[in-house]
C-alpha cells in the first residue's frame, strides 16, 4: 500500500517555468544570496525524505543572531496548501518530553493521540524557535538532550514514569528536522558532545541593516505579499519534487556519489567529529588545563552528510552529487563546530595554515589571553598544533599535517578542484 | 589583464576563500559586495570591518606570488 505521502503527491502547480528557477528569482528579488543558499539547504532536507532506508533523522539547525534571517528558512518551508501538508509538520516551540508524553492528567489510552513522535514520522519537523532548548539549567539541558539523542537515533523512544509506567515506540521512526536558534552557548555544545551530538548546523551571518535600508524597508516592504509569494514558490518546488520522487521511493544509489565526492564527504565528516569533540577546562596548579575526550565516530555524521548531499542533488533535479552541493556540505561542516573553534579555524586557514596569538588578537578583535585560550582549545582537538611562546613571544597555531587538505590547493589542476568541476555559480552536473 | 582573465582569477580567489571559511562562493561574493567579508569571517565589529575586497586582494597577491 502506498504511503500517505505518496498518495498525496500530485502534478506540479507551475508548468511554464522551472519551479526552482522561479523560486531563486523570487527570493533574490527580496532577500540576500546568503538566505537563498540557506533556504535551498532547508528544502534539500525536505527533499531527502524521498530516499529509502534512511536510518537516522537529518536535523539541520540554522544558527545566527536575532533578526538576521535565521527563521526565514523555517517560515518559507511551511506548507501553504493541503497537498504539501504531508511533507512538513510545523511546531513553533516544544519540549523533548512531547515526543512521548507521560502527562499525568491524560488517560493512558489517550496519550497516543498527543504523542509527537508518530505524527512526524517521514515528515520534516519545522521549529522556528529553538533557543529555549539550547539554554537553561544544566540539569534541564541534560534531560532534554538525552531524550533528543535517543529520538534522533531513529529507532523510536521508550520511557517510564511513575504516573504512566513504561510507554513509547520501538522500530523505525525517522523524520527530518529544520530548526532555528540564536548562537548556541559553549556550555550547551559541551553537554551535546557528552550525550552524543546528533545535530548539524548552518551558520547565518546576516548583517545589521543600514538606516537607508531601514527607510526603504519601511516604505516599500509588504511582508505578507513577499513572504507568501516565496512560500508559494517553495511549495511549488516541493510538489514538483515529490510528484517525481514520492517519500521513501528512491534507492540511495540512484543519486550517485563519485569517489572524489565521497572523499570530500568523508573529510567533512571527520572535521565535524573531531572539531566538536568535548574539551573539558580545568584550573590546574600551573594555570588552565584542557582535557580532550574521545571524538564521536564519524560514521553517523557521514551518513547525515550523505543524505543532505543527495537531497541537494535531488533539489536540482540531478542524479549525482556535484561540487556545488559540496559547497553547502562544507558550510554545514564548518558551522557544526563550536563557534570559538570555527572562528579560530577560519583565521588559521585564511592566514595560510599558521597564525600567531598576536595575529589572532588583531584579526578577531579579541584580547590576547582570549586569543591564546581559543588557540589552546582548537589545538586540543588535534586540528592545529600549538607552539607556546615564552615571555613576549607569541603562541603559534599551525594546521596539523593530517588536516592539510583543509587548505585550498595551490595546484589549479589538482583533482580536488578540477575533477568535481568546482564552479559554484552554475554548478555543472557531474 | 583581460576581463575574462580577471573574472577567472576572481572566481579562483573566491573558491580558495570558500575552502578556507566554509562559506559558499555565492555567499562570499555577496558578503564582498556589501563590505561584510572580514566581519563574516572573523566577526569583527562593524566599526572595525575593513573593505571586504582588501582581503580578497591580499589573497590574490598570495596567488600572484605563487
Amino acid at each position: 500500500m502506498p504511503s500517505e505521502n505518496a498518495v498525496l503527491s500530485t502534478a506540479p502547480v507551475s508548468t511554464t517555468t522551472n519551479p526552482l528557477e522561479d523560486l531563486e528569482r523570487k527570493v533574490l528579488e527580496n532577500y540576500t544570496p546568503e538566505l537563498l543558499a540557506a533556504l535551498k539547504a532547508g528544502i534539500a532536507v525536505i527533499c531527502s525524505l524521498s530516499l529509502k532506508d534512511r536510518s537516522h533523522p537529518l536535523a539541520l539547525i540554522f544558527e545566527g543572531p536575532s533578526g538576521r534571517g535565521k527563521s526565514f528558512v523555517i517560515n518559507m518551508c511551511e506548507s501553504d496548501r493541503p497537498k504539501t501538508h504531508s511533507f512538513t509538520y510545523r511546531l513553533d516551540m516544544f519540549t523533548p518530553k512531547a515526543f512521548v508524553s507521560h502527562a499525568a492528567n491524560v488517560s493512558r489510552d489517550q496519550l497516543e493521540d498527543i504523542d509527537l513522535l508518530p505524527k512526524i514520522k517521514d515528515k520534516t519537523l519545522l521549529t522556528k524557535e529553538l533557543a529555549p532548548l539550547f539554554r537553561g539549567r544544566e540539569d534541564d539541558l541534560r534531560t532534554n538532550f538525552a531524550t533528543l539523542t535517543s529520538v534522533l537515533d531513529g529507532r523510536g523512544h521508550r520511557s517510564a514514569s511513575g504516573s504512566q509506567g513504561t510507554r513509547g515506540y520501538a522500530g523505525n521512526f525517522v523524520f527530518n528536522w529544520l530548526g532555528a536558534t540564536t548562537p548556541i552557548p559553549a556550555q550547551t555544545d559541551s553537554i551535546m558532545a557528552q550525550l552524543g551530538n546528533r545535530l548539524l548546523r548552518y551558520e547565518i551571518v546576516g548583517e545589521a541593516p543600514s538606516e537607508e535600508s531601514l527607510i526603504d524597508f519601511l516604505l516599500s516592504y509588504n511582508p505578507s505579499t513577499i513572504e507568501d509569494a516565496c512560500r508559494r514558490a517553495v511549495n511549488d518546488v516541493l510538489l514538483t519534487h515529490f510528484a517525481a520522487h514520492p517519500v521513501n521511493s528512491l534507492e540511495p544509489r540512484e543519486v550517485e556519489i563519485s569517489t572524489a565526492v565521497a572523499q570530500e564527504l568523508a573529510r567533512y565528516g571527520e572535521l565535524i567529529a573531531y572539531g566538536r569533540v568535548e574539551v573539558q577546562h580545568y584550573d590546574g596548579p600551573e594555570g588552565p588545563e584542557l582535557v580532550v575526550c574521545s571524538p564521536e565516530g564519524p560514521h553517523r555524521v557521514l551518513l547525515l552528510l550523505r543524505t543532505l548531499a543527495q537531497g541537494l542533488a535531488l533539489l536540482r533535479g540531478g542524479t549525482s552529487v556535484n561540487a556545488g552541493d559540496l559547497e553547502t556540505i562544507r558550510h554545514v561542516a564548518f558551522s557544526s563546530l563550536p563557534s570559538r573553534r570555527r572562528k579560530m579555524l577560519r583565521a588559521v586557514l585564511t592566514n595560510g595554515g599558521e597564525l600567531t596569538s598576536k595575529d589572532t588578537n588583531e584579526q578577531l578583535h579579541i584580547s590576547r589571553p582570549t586569543a591564546r585560550d581559543m588557540m589552546r582549545e582548537l589545538a586540543a582537538t588535534g586540528i592545529v598544533k600549538l607552539t607556546e611562546g615564552w615571555g613576549s613571544e607569541p603562541h603559534v597555531a599551525t594546521l596539523a599535517e593530517s588536516w592539510s587538505w583543509l587548505l585550498p590547493s595551490t595546484d589549479p589542476d589538482s583533482p580536488a578542484e578540477s575533477e568535481m568541476g568546482v564552479c559554484a555559480g552554475t554548478p555543472a552536473e557531474t | 589583464m583581460s576581463e575574462s582573465s580577471s573574472q577567472k582569477k576572481d572566481q579562483a580567489t573566491m573558491q580558495r576563500l570558500s575552502r578556507c571559511t566554509g562559506f559558499p562562493v555565492q555567499t562570499l561574493r555577496d558578503f564582498a559586495e556589501r563590505g561584510l567579508l572580514p566581519k563574516a569571517i572573523n566577526d569583527a565589529s562593524s566599526e572595525q570591518a575593513l573593505d571586504g575586497l582588501a582581503l580578497l586582494r591580499k589573497i590574490g597577491e598570495i596567488e600572484d606570488a605563487e
